[in-house]
């Protein structure tokens, strides 16, 4: 039994199953207890803020329960963390000052800038200042929350509950606000899932099985390249005539844009992997078939990396872009109002919004891909610095690495 | 040409990355006259290297000073220059401007440049090859553009980390004489560190011996030149042989063994 | 044992068999591969495929961009925008719209005008971005004020930087739109570039470099500059091939002019059956403008990094 719940497949699709018993869990919760603000009306299940802190409550107790330890190491960790944060905050501008005084310089000049701007014929400011921006602009985003109800089909939740609709007439409210940005970067990154994962396994997949056979790696050499230099970006017209404003249509186009780049990035992988490896391994006696999958296929990751991020990246572009001229929620959407409204002000937290996802989503990936090429040698000293190179910059007897003669 | 060179209590102490101190070197302390051929000798990890780098310029010293006449090192220069165990020659630019770099950065104006260029090229035997790219050579060829570039900019002092180390046997012959060559034409003091014994017998004057970063015995090798197999065959060769295969801790069973 | 006498000359000209039919099987594939993929294209344009109505088959789209190149019908009839200079023009033809020549109405002129933008942009950017980066090499305090302003302003999707410009400067200074947006990137790009290619320098060339006397002038002129063309040449060439879809889709978003004006234009038209030919045959123009610009600059790049292989693939 103790092995059992040990197992990580216990834990993982037990934790699936828990996720998904929580809705059913939370109804049987007695009605008399005070938190127990949320009702069932025939189905539907009016969702408050007291059901989403006891929904959250009951997903992390899982992982309490089963992985005690790791959560009680994370919790250290996390506890020293915020400890050690001030120093730490304090170490890095000593350390480069440069880089927090160009941050406040930019933002200093950029509200400069805002008291200079022309006003402009337009109904905002051209170059909004930052009081404007999280002032009133951000505010004003409460008008985005419209959301009345999720239907999954074996559950659907209400939120009315939640806050009131400014758009509908309702009073604005700071939660309202919230709950746009949240659900409307909910739907773009559920989007951008879904495409990617398409995009990246067919990408990988087929990027990896053509070179197996020569001849079709010959044949479809060229055409894959072509498709890879059109400019999928000005084609948005057309796919989003082609594919519809569908789920369907944003993943497929997303996929598309994620599967050109990356599978001719897969090929230059594997024709760039050493021959001295794969000359090894065959006289080691491998065959064909293992060759390419214990030693090309391997020998290709580090060089994915690269193709991947920016293939990630891409899929952010075309993500945005998809929802801009097509669908009425996600942070496209979000950007396609401020546009109409010719709203700069606006623009630029969706700008601040889609910055933050970006970059811990290449941190993300980043931080994965360092655990999948663990192998490699790293280098510590970089060829920038001609001070570190020279080592004449500390004094002391530090070194990047040890002598290796 | 009359650069003293002197070590004077030499500490080099790192960090490793798990917090723990390694002695690179530990008080060394020894003198070379100009015009000196001294081998640095000692096995893989025990200081050889360091002590180059601390004397080029590329790694301060954690206490004591390298000198040379009076002033101590500081930093990098071409009054010391060096040619490094690993391929440095620079691919982008053709094997003439290689030999050229440091006179450039020197700032010698350009007909006395292609003189010395030219002169240097033909020492090492590569005039007809001034107008190739690097990746068109040798390595051992190579390794004769990185000799010239380091002695065309006119150091007193030349030092060489194992730079012929990754060549194979006849390359490496051809070169030592090379060396030995230009050495007696120009009686510039030349540091060379190297971990095979043979080497140092073919080219030193004197071999400094270093183990876990200590100077342990300072050889002075009076056999006469050229080194050929015989003189390297007689009593007094062996005999310095075998005197360094004990400084290293290498007994006669190993040595024979290996 | 038998031995048998070989002629060299036999020899050497079986290599050149060889050789010959290697590359003759490289250019039967490339035909093959070409073939297969315009039938694949008219397979999903057919009667019977669910895309029908939204794929013109391969002809379809060759013969429209053919029939609107010099002279476009449905471009005179949206006259106000029919030429990216139109007053310039009505001056030189000295009349009306009728006494314009006939190519003011062709796409030529549109895809010209995107063509020449982009590239003056990415020229631009490219100087922007390789004068911080390199002189960032320099002086390192430049990095230390650019990298994180820049790593933030690389995030920014174009949906979000290029309406910014738009607003700015929209209607007003088409030019500038789409030349900014595109410099933008490339800027920020180059800049990146630029700083990884040092950080790929191998450490001991440096070292060579400072025994031998390199101060930091000279390690730059003559390590730094030459030993990073090679990857700046790279990120050049991603950052060409970026800028099609880039200056584009500004014209698409609201520029009244060039390619992505057209590509707009007839997006609004994708019910007719000529919609979707030419979009797609406009689409297309622009993929076959950047591989053709791309595969001259492979050339070019080859020619000046021919110290490294790539030089003996040219045979220099």
């Amino acid at each position: 039994m103790n092995l059992l719940v040990r197992s990580r497949k216990f834990f993982w699709i037990g934790y699936l199953v828990w996720t998904l018993l929580i809705p059913w869990l939370l109804l049987q919760f007695p009605k008399g207890l005070p938190f127990v603000t949320w009702s069932n009306e025939g189905g539907d299940i009016v969702v408050t803020w007291s059901y989403i802190i006891c929904a959250w409550v009951l997903f992390l107790a899982w992982p309490v329960v089963f992985r005690r330890d790791r959560v009680k190491e994370r919790l250290v960790k996390m506890g020293r963390g915020i400890v050690a944060g001030p120093s730490l905050l304090w170490a890095g501008m000593r350390r480069s000052p440069l880089f927090f005084v160009s941050w406040g310089v930019l933002l200093l000049a950029w509200q400069v800038a805002s008291y200079l701007a022309p006003p402009g014929i337009l109904e905002h400011p051209l170059v909004p200042g930052w009081d404007y921006v999280f002032g009133e602009t951000l505010w004003r985003m409460n008008g985005d929350w419209t959301v009345i109800g999720f239907d999954f089909g074996f559950v659907n939740f209400q939120v009315h509950e939640l806050a009131p609709y400014p758009a509908y007439g309702g009073e604005g409210t700071w939660p309202a606000v919230f709950l746009a940005i949240v659900f409307h970067s909910g739907m773009t990154l559920f989007r951008l899932l879904c495409g990617m994962a398409l995009g990246f396994s067919l990408g990988l997949t087929t990027g990896l099985a053509i070179p197996y056979w020569p001849w079709l790696r010959q044949t479809w050499w060229a055409p894959l390249n072509f498709l890879r230099m059109i400019p999928l970006l000005a084609a948005i017209p057309w796919l989003q005539f082609a594919l519809g404003s569908t789920l369907t249509g944003i993943t497929l186009y997303i996929a598309f844009g994620v599967w050109t780049t990356l599978v001719v990035a897969t090929m230059n992988a594997v024709a760039n992997v050493p021959d001295r490896y794969i000359e090894s391994a065959r006289t080691l006696g491998a065959s064909r078939a293992r060759t390419y999958l214990r030693v090309i296929v391997p020998g290709t990751i580090p060089e994915l990396r690269t193709a991947m991020l920016l293939s990630m990246g891409g899929s952010w572009s075309l993500a945005i872009a998809a929802e801009f001229l097509g669908f009425p929620t996600g942070l496209g959407y979000m950007a396609a109002v401020a546009v109409q409204e010719t709203n700069t002000a606006r623009l630029v937290i969706v700008g601040f919004i889609v910055a933050f996802y970006s970059l811990t989503t290449f941190y993300l990936l980043n931080e994965g891909f360092k655990k999948a090429v663990s192998w490699m040698p790293q280098r510590t000293t970089k060829g920038t610095d001609i001070a570190k190179v020279a080592g004449a910059a500390g004094a002391g007897g530090r070194a990047e690495t040890l002598e290796d003669n | 040409m009359s650069t003293v060179v002197n070590f004077e209590n030499l500490w080099c102490v790192f960090e490793h990355r798990s917090g723990q101190l390694v002695h690179a070197l530990e008080d060394v302390n020894f003198r070379v006259d100009p015009g000196e051929f001294v081998c640095v000798v000692g096995r893989s990890g025990h200081g050889k290297t360091t002590l180059l780098r601390v004397l080029a310029g590329l790694q301060p010293p954690t206490a004591g000073a390298v000198k040379l006449g009076e002033t101590a090192v500081s930093g990098p220069g071409s009054d010391r220059a060096m040619v490094f165990q690993q391929d440095t020659v620079f691919p982008w630019l053709h094997v003439k401007e290689n030999v050229e770099f440091g006179l450039r950065a020197n700032k010698l104006p350009e007909d006395e440049r292609n003189e010395i260029t030219d002169y240097w090229l033909q020492a090492v035997g590569l005039e007809e090859f001034a107008d190739s790219w690097p990746r068109e050579l040798s390595g051992g060829m190579r390794k004769r553009v990185a000799l010239a570039s380091a002695m065309a900019v006119g150091s007193d002092v030349v030092l060489m980390d194992e730079p012929f180390g990754s060549l194979d046997y006849f390359t490496r012959r051809n070169l030592h004489e090379v060396l030995l060559n230009l050495w007696f034409e120009t009686k510039k003091t030349i540091f060379f560190v190297t971990h095979d014994i043979e080497e140092a017998l073919i080219l030193a004057d004197r071999v400094i011996l270093l183990a876990e970063g200590k100077l342990v015995d300072d050889i002075a090798v009076t056999l006469p030149r050229p080194r050929n197999e015989d003189v390297r065959a007689t009593p007094e060769a062996v005999g310095i042989f075998k005197l360094i295969l004990a400084h290293l801790g290498i007994t006669e069973e190993e040595a024979t063994q290996a | 044992m038998t031995t048998t006498e070989t002629d060299i000359l036999d020899v050497r000209a079986a290599a050149h068999r060889q050789k010959r039919r290697r590359q003759i099987a490289y250019v039967l594939y490339l035909i093959l591969g070409i073939i297969l993929s315009l039938l694949m294209w008219q397979l999903v344009a057919a009667p019977f495929s669910p895309l029908f109505y939204l794929v013109p088959p391969p002809f379809d789209a060759f013969r429209h961009f053919g029939e609107n190149l010099m002279f476009s019908e449905r471009m005179l009839e949206r006259y106000v925008h029919a030429c990216p200079d139109l007053l310039d023009e009505l001056e030189v033809a000295g009349g009306g719209m009728f006494d314009l020549p006939d190519h003011c109405f062709g796409y030529i002129r549109h895809l010209m005008r995107t063509t020449r933008n982009i590239m003056i942009a990415v020229t631009l950017g490219t100087v922007f971005g390789l004068t911080v980066g390199l002189s960032s090499l320099v002086f390192p305090r430049i990095a230390d004020v650019v990298t994180p302003i820049a790593g933030f302003f690389g995030t920014t999707p174009i949906f979000i930087a290029a309406p910014f410009f738009v607003i700015w400067f929209g209607i007003e200074y088409p030019l500038m739109t789409t030349v900014g947006v595109v410099v933008f990137y490339t800027t920020l790009l180059m800049y990146f570039f630029s700083r990884r290619a040092a950080d790929n320098i191998e450490v001991g060339i440096i070292e060579s470099a400072l025994t031998l006397g390199g101060d930091r002038r000279s390690i730059f002129r003559w390590v730094y500059l030459p030993g990073t063309i090679p990857e700046i040449a790279g990120g050049f060439r991603i950052a060409l091939a970026g800028a099609w879809g880039l200056g584009t889709l500004v014209e698409v978003l609201g520029i009244q002019m060039g390619g992505g004006f057209l590509i707009r234009m007839w997006s609004f038209a994708m019910g007719l059956l000529e919609g979707p030919a030419a979009v797609v045959s406009l689409i297309l123009f622009f993929g076959v403008l950047a591989v053709v610009v791309d595969g001259i600059l492979v050339l070019f790049i080859r020619y000046i990094t021919r110290w490294s292989e790539s030089g003996r693939k040219l045979g220099l």
